[in-house]
């Protein structure tokens, strides 16, 4: 095991606290891909986030522990959590633009990431490692384009850089929060492929956070879905596609243009998600559900419903309509 | 086949742009280049391309709000740029653009109830009962209630402000409607709930739609036929069905081959692409860089468009001798 969150609790505000992530666990197994699929205030991001120790001001851990490869990273101080971004860990943002820093040439970028945690390379080494990476994310011309700046690059090239700087210590662990999100289809096509010949080839583990559920059918093998700060179902990622049981990745999925017939409506789930602050107790979906009971207002358990499908729904058992 | 409502002819629009600095040169970039295309009564049409391929300049360019560089617009037969401004203000009635982000597009001080009089009030329609009472009538239809229209649209979620921003489109009845990009930045649960919500509304006050997105599956389900741009051109048009199933252009299949769809499996060795080429080929085929099947004669002239079944037209050299 890899990474391990186990029963984190996360909660955020100055004085008065609110609980943004309420009982999160997620398991990595080396070379796996785990996905998370959310709406925007799901928590997907606060959950690594609070994984990579970079919680907003006053956001705080709670409770729970996160083990990677054994060692707690909630107990770590900075100094020692940094030494793990960056070599171990390999992290990859959404937006490219805020990302790169406009004002350095892209190289000078991608060194600097592996002179922070080499710093026994001389510059001739380290350069030589700079091409290396640059030809290794597929970019074209490395002799011109190394020298440029992010503005001069078009988005999927510096997405390209981005997964450089990320593997440039060969981590055991990528984190991608929404890593393909801004890019065109083709392109996000491109930088997938991109992604998982990386994974191959340094036997690198990723969490990959999306809003986009086919994006995640293709690439992650475990999927958790989140719901406002909670964990509703996982499993494989087959089961969850094929075979969803809670009534939130049901609605999803059904509610996704592909699956409705032309001129047909598309059933959707009614409202909106909620979010954290107006969370009561009981089922987080209890509003929007279609076939909630009274019971769904008291604590819901999670249930295993075939192996590895756990899904937080006291009807999940019940057979399908 | 219904009647044309729209005829676009030979449309383009350029922007001058400067190269680095004020001193540098100034070259012109040519977002929609000579465009043809016909829009029905009651249909709607889908556009769909990455981003900077000019199908938002397109929209806008037939509705007037970005005046063409040259090319005509024809709507029911009316020349709109030969129409005075005061003559296409009152044009304006006619047609609509529904934007993409609710929260920015509308006045974060004004209460619902006043953006959505606005309209009425600019084109001086009814006094003061008349347009409350019509307000309150439409409210219903876009699944709000009256206790909406008391807030500000910072207090309305972004489905909420989506439906304000549709029905404030809706408020001078229009018979043509753009809605670019309308439900991109909505979650994914509530993207569902404003597609069913435009395809009612089109049902119930007989619109035409130009529907722009980037998104594949949605354009799909919304469009009767569609239209697929690139760097500025329509590569390829034809009835949804045709355009999704058997398409021609190897642009549309590369489109369609690079989306990731839940019910689909994908062999990734199979599908190659290069990155977009931003720079346009003086007068040859503006796929030419990415595409797999180029040849020569594909840099002689920008390809025709060639009808390659009832309904589909592509625009590829080899379909041309068909």
């Amino acid at each position: 095991m890899l990474l391990k969150v186990k029963d984190l609790h996360v909660a955020i505000g100055k004085k008065e606290k609110v609980k943004i992530l309420n009982s999160v666990s997620l398991e990595l197994d080396k070379k796996q891909v785990i996905g998370i699929i959310g709406e925007s205030g799901s928590g997907k991001s606060m959950t690594v986030k609070s994984i990579l120790n970079l919680l907003p001001k006053h956001g705080e851990i709670t409770q729970g522990e996160i083990l990677y490869k054994g060692t707690d990273l909630v107990k770590l101080s900075d100094k020692e959590m940094r030494k793990l971004l960056g070599s171990e860990i390999g992290m990859i943002f959404q937006n490219s633009m805020t990302a790169l820093n406009p004002l350095i040439k892209i190289k000078d970028q991608v060194a600097e990431v592996i002179k922070t945690h080499n710093k026994n390379l001389s510059e001739k080494e380290i350069f030589i490692r700079v091409d290396r990476l640059l030809k290794e994310v597929n970019l074209p011309n490395i002799e011109v384009v190394r020298d440029k700046y992010p503005h001069e690059l078009s988005g999927g090239q510096k997405q390209r850089v981005l997964i450089a700087i990320a593997i440039a210590n060969a981590p055991d662990m990528l984190i991608a929060d929404e890593a393909t999100t801004a890019l065109d289809v083709t392109v996000q096509f491109q930088i997938v492929k991109l992604l998982k010949s990386m994974l191959d080839k340094y036997d690198m583990s990723m969490v990959f956070i999306s809003h986009d559920l086919g994006l995640i059918r293709h690439v992650a093998d475990y999927v958790y879905i989140m719901y406002a700060g909670e964990i509703l179902e996982k499993g494989d990622v087959l089961q969850i596609f094929k075979n969803p049981k809670h009534p939130y990745t049901k609605g999803l999925i059904r509610s996704l243009p592909e699956f409705s017939k032309k001129g047909n409506k598309i059933e959707v789930i009614p409202g909106r998600a909620i979010s954290v602050h107006e969370k009561e107790e009981g089922c987080p979906f209890y509003k929007r559900c279609n076939i909630r009971v009274d019971s769904c207002k008291k604590l819901i358990k999670e249930v295993e419903i075939e192996d590895n499908h756990y899904v937080k729904c006291i009807k999940a058992g019940d057979r399908d309509e | 086949m219904n009647k044309k409502l729209i005829k676009v002819r030979g449309l383009s629009k350029s922007f001058d742009v400067r190269a680095r600095g004020l001193l540098g040169k100034k070259h012109s970039i040519l977002a929609v280049n000579n465009i043809d295309l016909d829009i029905f009564e009651g249909e709607t049409l889908g556009l769909v391309g990455e981003s900077g391929c000019g199908k938002s300049t397109l929209g806008k360019s037939v509705l007037q709000l970005v005046t063409p560089t040259s090319g005509q617009v024809f709507f029911e037969g009316v020349e709109l740029n030969t129409l005075s401004k005061e003559e296409l203000r009152e044009f304006r009635q006619n047609m609509q653009l529904v934007f993409q982000d609710p929260h920015s597009s509308l006045h974060s001080k004004k209460r619902v109830k006043w953006l959505l009089e606005e309209p009425l009030i600019a084109h001086n329609i009814g006094t003061k009962e008349i347009r409350e009472e019509l307000i309150m009538d439409l409210i219903k239809v876009i699944g709000l209630t009256e206790d909406h229209l008391e807030r500000f649209p910072g207090e309305l979620s972004g489905g909420q402000a989506q439906r304000i921003g549709i029905l404030s489109a809706l408020m001078l009845s229009p018979k043509f409607i753009v809605a670019d990009e309308a439900v991109s930045a909505l979650d994914m649960s509530i993207q569902g709930q404003i597609l069913n919500l435009l395809n009612n509304i089109k049902k119930r006050f007989k619109l035409t739609m130009l529907f722009i997105t980037h998104d594949l599956s949605v354009c799909y389900y919304m469009s009767d036929r569609i239209a697929v741009m690139y760097l500025g051109n329509i590569v390829e048009i034809g009835v949804a069905e045709k355009v999704y199933k058997e398409h021609k252009h190897p642009y549309t299949k590369l489109l369609f081959s690079s989306l990731l769809t839940v019910d689909k499996e994908i062999d990734y060795v199979d599908i190659i692409s290069s990155d977009i080429a931003s720079e346009q080929i003086e007068g040859g085929c503006p796929f030419y860089h990415r595409c797999d099947k180029r040849k020569g004669k594909c840099l002689e002239g920008l390809p025709k468009m060639t009808q390659v079944d009832k309904d589909q037209f592509v625009r590829c050299v080899l379909y041309e001798e068909i």
